[in-house]
């Protein structure tokens, strides 16, 4: 049975510091997640390939995206993933340190599930990993569970 | 009466005739020599008429010389004033000008005629325009416009054109005078490229503002949130102040972190989408008073209003402008619990309002600097060294100003107008 299995968390962000304070804060947070760092666009986009390949039962459940990378950034890869018949069901969260509107309305454009601004205290992203487990691994549907 | 003889009287005509021609002045001796009263008094009144005649022929000779004389001086004025005249006839073609237009136009003194369409190509089209709104009346009429002027070798100047019409009894004449303003128009075509360049400029140093503040939004969060994991991980000594530097790093962080934010909004908050509404100052405040909750009771706060107005604003700009206020006041207020009260009065084109307070700590010798953007004054406090710069910036939108009264120790009044008109 799938529910007994860990949930797959699929960070894409082309920061060390940001895996790691996520990782500790998942910690802080006992919450049973199996975090997977993807640091470009590339390496998610080739990462969800083979998960495809293998199944959909390996593919993340979630999916927390960084908007500013080098070569593919964060607004391709959402182009990418929200045209693609099977990928496009995985729920898209955005996780961006920019506030701007712009940024926003575009990830929301672009078919992203919902867009958080990468909180600024320590305490506050443990809450936010909480309420994004609780939300998106206990309380939605997702489609492969 | 005796009469004449043939030969006297040949005579007496002969003089007469003399006399009519001009050729022989009627004298008394002349008179004298007549002997018939009846001719004596005959020639008295030739002699009469013909001083007459000799006085109105020195007038007429008198006028014609003045008349010459005013001609050539008209011709040397015409001739020699330093500014480009032409005069035009009825169909716009260029009956005569001067040395100056000559001069100006490079016009080759071979040239018979001067084609105006080559030399002032848009006249005709100007001239065509007035024309139509005058509805083909002309008499007295004057045109002044600016104009661009060609020369002979192809040279473009700058020109305002003075026409006026000249009305002749038996036809239509046009002066045409030329005040060159090319070095002008260069002058106020450089000084528009200048102004272009600078919005540029500003737009590009608003957007690095932009981009740089947001970038560095990023590295401060990452150093507050390692300095917060440290603290939940209990990474400190208590033999040593670690702990007391961990707090540091979290407190500096965050003053960065809001000077940033302060920095971000004062360079958008007149760009983003403004939306003038009637809006409540009462709610305003209100909503202040819930955004700095904490403040407020930390310090012990009393804010004071009533009956405030509703005016045409923008809400979240509105917001601005009394949250900063009022932070500004606490974050430098004196040894007393503050007390803020907002107050009001309605003109004819502008509202004013007044947010007094019973104690801030300003130094009168820093208000003119209080709400520059170049103030750092009160590096201590988050959120207050770009916070009066920030309300300036918006009242400036609203066509108002802004300007502090205080008494050191006593108290302070922030006057501020928003403009009906917006």
């Amino acid at each position: 049975m799938k529910i007994l299995n860990k949930k797959k968390l699929l960070l894409v962000d082309d920061s060390e510091d940001d895996y790691i304070l996520l990782k500790e804060a998942i910690h802080d947070s006992d919450i049973e997640v199996n975090l997977v760092h993807c640091l470009s666009g590339e390496e998610a986009l080739h990462y969800l390939m083979d998960q495809q390949n293998k199944g959909k039962a390996e593919l993340p459940n979630l999916i927390l995206l960084d908007l500013k990378m080098p070569t593919l950034n964060g607004f391709e890869i959402l182009k990418r993933l929200k045209h693609d018949p099977i990928l496009q069901q995985i729920p898209i969260v955005v996780l961006s340190s920019s506030d701007l509107t712009g940024d926003i309305r575009k990830s929301y454009e672009l078919l992203a599930n919902s867009y958080i601004v990468k909180p600024f205290d320590y305490d506050e992203l443990i809450l936010t990993v909480k309420s994004l487990t609780n939300y998106w691994f206990k309380i939605s549907r997702l489609p492969y569970d | 009466m005796s009469q004449l003889n043939s030969t006297e009287a040949e005579e007496l005509i002969d003089i007469i005739i003399d006399i009519l021609a001009g050729k022989q002045p009627i004298t008394n001796k002349t008179i004298e020599n007549i002997v018939d009263p009846k001719y004596k008094e005959l020639l008295v009144g030739l002699m009469v008429l013909s001083e007459d005649a000799n006085y109105n022929a020195e007038l007429r000779k008198k006028l014609e010389r003045n008349f010459s004389n005013l001609d050539k001086l008209h011709t040397k004025l015409f001739q020699n004033i330093p500014v480009p005249i032409c005069f035009l006839n009825e169909n716009l073609e260029c009956e005569s000008y001067n040395d100056s237009f000559e001069d100006y136009f490079e016009i080759s003194p071979s040239v018979k005629k001067i084609e105006l369409d080559t030399i002032i190509p848009d006249l005709r089209n100007i001239f065509d325009d007035y024309l139509n709104v005058l509805k083909g009346k002309l008499t007295n009429f004057q045109l002044v416009e600016k104009i661009k002027l060609i020369t002979t070798t192809g040279e473009t100047n700058w020109g305002i054109i003075n026409m006026s019409s000249v009305d002749l009894e038996d036809e239509d004449k046009y002066i045409l005078i030329i005040q060159d303003i090319t070095s002008f128009h260069n002058l106020e075509e450089e000084l528009t490229l200048k102004s272009d360049e600078l919005v540029k400029n500003n737009m590009e140093l608003e957007n690095l503002t932009r981009i740089t503040t947001q970038d560095l939004k990023e590295p401060i969060r990452l150093i507050n949130n390692y300095a917060q994991l440290l603290q939940k991980r209990n990474f400190q000594d208590s033999n040593d102040s670690s702990g007391e530097w961990i707090n540091s790093i979290i407190s500096t962080s965050k003053r960065i972190k809001g000077l940033l934010e302060e920095v971000m909004t004062f360079t958008t908050i007149t760009d983003k989408e403004v939306d003038i509404s009637a809006v409540d100052v009462s709610l305003i405040v209100e909503q202040v008073k819930l955004n700095l909750n904490r403040l407020i009771i930390e310090n012990n706060v009393q804010i004071n209003y009533s009956d405030l107005p509703s005016i045409r604003a923008d809400k979240y700009q509105l917001l601005e402008i009394f949250q900063n206020l009022i932070s500004f006041i606490i974050k430098n207020r004196g040894d007393i619990n503050p007390e803020i009260t907002i107050k009001y009065k309605e003109y004819d084109t502008n509202w004013i309002f007044l947010v007094v307070d019973n104690g801030m700590r300003i130094d009168p010798n820093y208000f003119t600097k209080l709400f520059s953007s170049e103030n750092s004054l009160y590096t201590n406090n988050v959120n207050s060294s770009v916070s009066l710069a920030i309300c300036k910036k918006i009242i400036e939108f609203y066509k108002g100003h802004i300007w502090v009264e205080s008494n050191m120790g006593i108290g302070s009044i922030f006057y501020f107008t928003i403009s009906k008109e917006v």
